[in-house]
């Protein structure tokens, strides 16, 4: 055995000596010019790699983000004319009927409403939820690894398959469940008037837990150990260690979400395409999904110059709030660094 | 460092392979056959499946054997909003689709102009081997032959026409004796061989015989089926279409065929309730027609149906998709389920809930659930018991927005055409409604092998459509530039959006759907629909 070995060993070392003289032999038949020193990140083989790979993403970048939204832009001022089949110049008639929509037509109106309740709900309810479960992760509890998982499952598996779970738990399995402890008013929660919009706010925060979860785990994971472990020898206890440590030096992630959670307000969905498709109730409409079937519905080509126009106008509602929060975050929150 | 550059060569073209792989410029895997020419089809895979042109392609083969038919079939490929940014790049030559906005896609240059196959006349032997000359358009349903007018030219023909309608179980029927009986003063049979009442037409020996006429009938059918277990309806609670149209078809009926399509032309005159004359409707006044009487009907059957609860625990769940209604039509009467009387579906459905019966059939080890064995037919909508419905019967249509055309990209129009023209040949037509149970809108007889393999609905389909007594009417056709430049507006709003007091209460709000709402507010009466209808479109803009 020792034998086979020593054997085996021996034609590794070999081969890799062949590998090594082929690499040595090419390298000397190269001309002088192209023989430059190892590791050089300036060289012209870097360049090339670097532009290589930064090529096609810049493009798509450049097609799908600046041209696409140079083009809403323009598209915002015109209308469609179904007898030439083009788009023609119509000034800012689409800004003004949208203007007027968002204060007289009544299902913009209860978008209004249902955005803002998903945001604050999102906000006061999901965010704080999200934090003191990373937290009690981060701790690890026991079974932390089962709940990691739980929660970021909603992350891994399609949407549609999620809703579609959802959806048959709480139309066929819930009302069963609750009728065994006589709550006989739990049937179609998802399409009745009182419950529909709440059902599908708990469907929105529980699903939006896994990628929370992870950002604020990882987050918390980079607080010093030794400002904890000091802590405790001051007898620190676990919500003092929460509040006066782990929060403060997670704010600036807190921020981010914070501030990205403002322009989720006027295109969040809320899920309501995975549950009704095109046909969602008017009273559970958000300013995401009246925006998205005005597109998406027959041959909506006719809807796309309001569309645009209406996508500007929560543009410059969005991102002066988006600054002014990133601000007074930046400002009046905890400075930390470590 | 070549190492290096190998490296980044490689994933130079990685990258930007995996750019290009959303692309459809190449072949989609079909297998060809390099020898001879390609004709790709591209099949709408709903309800009516592909089996008719897999038969099509096999004949057409047969007699061009230079020629090889490609079938495409899918859903989501040839719905209206993938087409209209794809069509221009696809392989496809010709469609079947089950709907398109037939003048957006053509203002967009997107369909070819077929004007010389439509209306060119040539020899065709109808099934009587009776020959004639006889252009496509001389076929089609005269009702729909200026829709597919643009400018004097063709660029595309319908596809199928469909019934909406309740479609009732016949078997049930007659298993728990739900027919009225002859000279009973409403009662029903109390045995299959006591004489049925004449029906709607007034004939004994017809389709009808036996059910409703009027909406006390109707309604005393309806209790009658709930005291003896049966569940009148079943409903797609994922999908509101099947409701809407339900109550449409009330509609419909009630108006008659020239008052329910002003409703598609904004174009006559119309006799408002409580009007001495009748009011001439146009583009600009057209939001009058949300008073059409025949909608205060059918909401009243709305709220009936909520009140009664004449429909399944799961109808309005979103989880129940159409597919699955129809499940629990066709299990319902297996043990440990309670009987379902009816569905509101168009006629495509008995083909799309074939394989369910067949493997019924083969479960149960019993013939008498198999397709073709079980027996559903279309419930005549009653008539009103103000006696103001219209006289004749009137059924709702589906498929007005279906279409066969011819994509302005095609490099083999003329093959196209070709097939186009052969597709919508007596034979084929006749084949059409062999396998899939439908009809197409075009005058055709059926051969009597046809007749063999139709199922009893499908016959029953037919009679009705062949029927002279009947009219037929289509609901969502885009006759006037209005309505196609406003689809959003016109389409399901145009149906039924109202505003309504909520339940307990506060400013109106909008609804879509008169069973939700009726279901969601128990006070919610159908004229406080009826005129939120009203007050939903006086904002008219049009």
């Amino acid at each position: 055995m020792e034998k086979l070995v020593k054997a085996a060993n021996g034609l590794i070392a070999k081969i890799k000596l062949w590998f090594y003289n082929l690499r040595v032999k090419i390298y000397q038949k190269r001309p002088k010019s192209q023989k430059k020193s190892k590791g050089s990140i300036n060289g012209r083989g870097a360049k090339f790699f670097y532009a290589a790979i930064l090529f096609f993403p810049l493009l798509q970048f450049l097609i799908f983000y600046i041209f696409v939204n140079i083009n809403s832009i323009l598209l915002s001022f015109q209308q469609f004319d179904m007898v030439s089949g083009k788009f023609t110049f119509l000034g800012a008639d689409n800004f003004k009927a949208f203007l007027n929509d968002l204060v007289n037509d009544p299902i913009i109106i209860k978008a209004t409403f249902n955005s803002l309740t998903l945001y604050l709900v999102g906000l006061l309810i999901g965010l704080p939820l999200n934090i003191i479960f990373s937290y009690f992760l981060y701790k690890k509890i026991p079974l932390h690894g089962f709940y990691r998982i739980i929660l970021f499952l909603p992350q891994i598996i399609s949407s549609m398959v999620i809703s579609l779970m959802f959806k048959f738990f709480v139309e066929r399995g819930l009302p069963g469940i609750l009728n065994i402890f006589n709550i006989t008013n739990a049937n179609n929660l998802i399409t009745r008037a009182d419950t529909a919009f709440k059902t599908i706010i708990f469907y929105t925060v529980w699903s939006s837990f896994g990628t929370q979860i992870i950002i604020f785990s990882s987050a918390m994971s980079r607080v010093p150990q030794t400002l904890i472990e000091a802590g405790k020898i001051d007898g620190l206890t676990a919500f003092k260690e929460f509040w006066h440590i782990t929060l403060p030096l997670i704010f600036p992630t807190i921020t981010t979400f914070l501030v990205v959670g403002v322009a989720g307000l006027f295109t969040s969905q809320a899920g309501l395409y995975d549950f009704f498709g095109s046909q969602a109730p008017y009273h559970t409409y958000t300013y995401g999904y009246f925006l998205f079937v005005k597109v998406i519905g027959d041959a909506n080509v006719v809807n796309y110059p309001y569309a645009s126009a209406a996508g500007i106008i929560f543009t410059m509602i969005a991102a002066p709030l988006t600054l002014i929060a990133k601000f007074l975050l930046e400002k009046f929150g905890p400075t930390v660094e470590y | 460092m070549i190492l290096k550059k190998i490296f980044a060569l490689v994933t130079f073209l990685l990258i930007g392979l995996s750019s290009i792989a959303g692309c459809t410029l190449t072949q989609r895997g079909d297998v060809y056959d390099p020898s001879k020419t390609q004709l790709i089809v591209g099949n709408y895979f709903g309800g009516f499946g592909e089996e008719w042109l897999l038969q099509a392609k096999a004949l057409y083969e047969s007699r061009n054997p230079d020629i090889e038919v490609i079938i495409r079939s899918d859903k989501g490929d040839y719905e209206e909003n993938t087409l209209i940014t794809s069509m221009p790049t696809n392989e496809e030559d010709i469609y079947f689709l089950s709907s398109l906005s037939y003048h957006i896609f053509q203002s967009q240059g997107y369909l070819a102009d077929i004007t010389d196959v439509v209306t060119k006349k040539v020899t065709d032997t109808t099934i009587s081997q009776e020959q004639k000359e006889i252009s496509i358009l001389d076929k089609m349903d005269e009702q729909i032959r200026d829709y597919y007018k643009i400018n004097n030219k063709y660029y595309g023909i319908p596809f199928t026409k469909s019934i909406f309608a309740p479609v009732y179980d016949v078997d049930l029927f007659e298993e728990k004796l739900l027919y009225f009986k002859d000279g009973a003063n409403g009662s029903l049979i109390t045995s299959l061989s006591d004489k049925k009442t004449n029906g709607l037409d007034g004939v004994y020996g017809t389709y009808d015989d036996g059910l409703p006429t009027t909406y006390i009938e109707f309604k005393r059918l309806m209790n009658v089926m709930v005291q003896k277990g049966i569940t009148p309806f079943a409903f797609s609670g994922m999908n509101q279409y099947y409701r809407m149209r339900l109550l449409a078809s009330f509609w419909a009926d009630y108006e008659g065929k020239d008052n329910f399509n002003l409703n598609n032309t904004f174009a006559g005159e119309y006799l408002f309730e409580g009007d001495s004359a009748p009011t001439q409707i146009n583009v600009s006044n057209a939001y009058l027609l949300q008073k059409q009487e025949g909608k205060r009907y059918a909401l009243q059957f709305g709220r009936d149906l909520i009140n009664s609860s004449w429909y399944t625990t799961n109808s309005f769940d979103t989880s129940q998709s159409h597919i699955e209604a129809q499940q629990e039509l066709l299990k319902s009467r297996l043990g440990g389920f309670k009987p379902v009387a009816m569905i509101a579906e168009g006629a495509w459905w008995e083909n799309e809930a074939k394989t369910f019966m067949q493997d019924m059939a083969i479960e149960l080890n019993n013939q008498k659930w198999n397709y073709g064995i079980r027996r559903f037919a279309v419930m005549p909508i009653p008539k009103a018991d103000n006696g103001k419905s219209n006289s004749r019967k009137t059924y709702m249509l589906n498929g007005g927005k279906s279409l066969v055309c011819i994509s302005q990209n095609s490099d083999q129009k003329e093959l196209a055409k070709d097939f186009l023209e052969f597709t919508t040949s007596y034979e084929m037509l006749d084949v059409f409604t062999r396998y899939t149970g439908a009809i197409r809108p075009y005058q055709y007889e059926i051969s009597s092998e046809t007749e063999q393999n139709i199922t009893y609905f499908t016959k029953n389909s037919w009679q009705i459509m062949k029927d002279e007594n009947v009219d037929l009417v289509y609901l969502d056709m885009d006759w006037n530039d209005v309505k196609r430049n406003n689809n959003t507006y016109f389409g399901t709003g145009w149906l039924w959006n109202s505003k309504v007091t909520p339940q307990g209460g506060g400013n109106k709000v909008v609804v879509a759907e008169p069973l939700l709402a009726f279901k969601d507010n128990s006070s919610l009466t159908a004229d406080m629909y009826f005129n939120g209808m009203l007050e939903y479109h006086k904002d008219w803009k049009f």
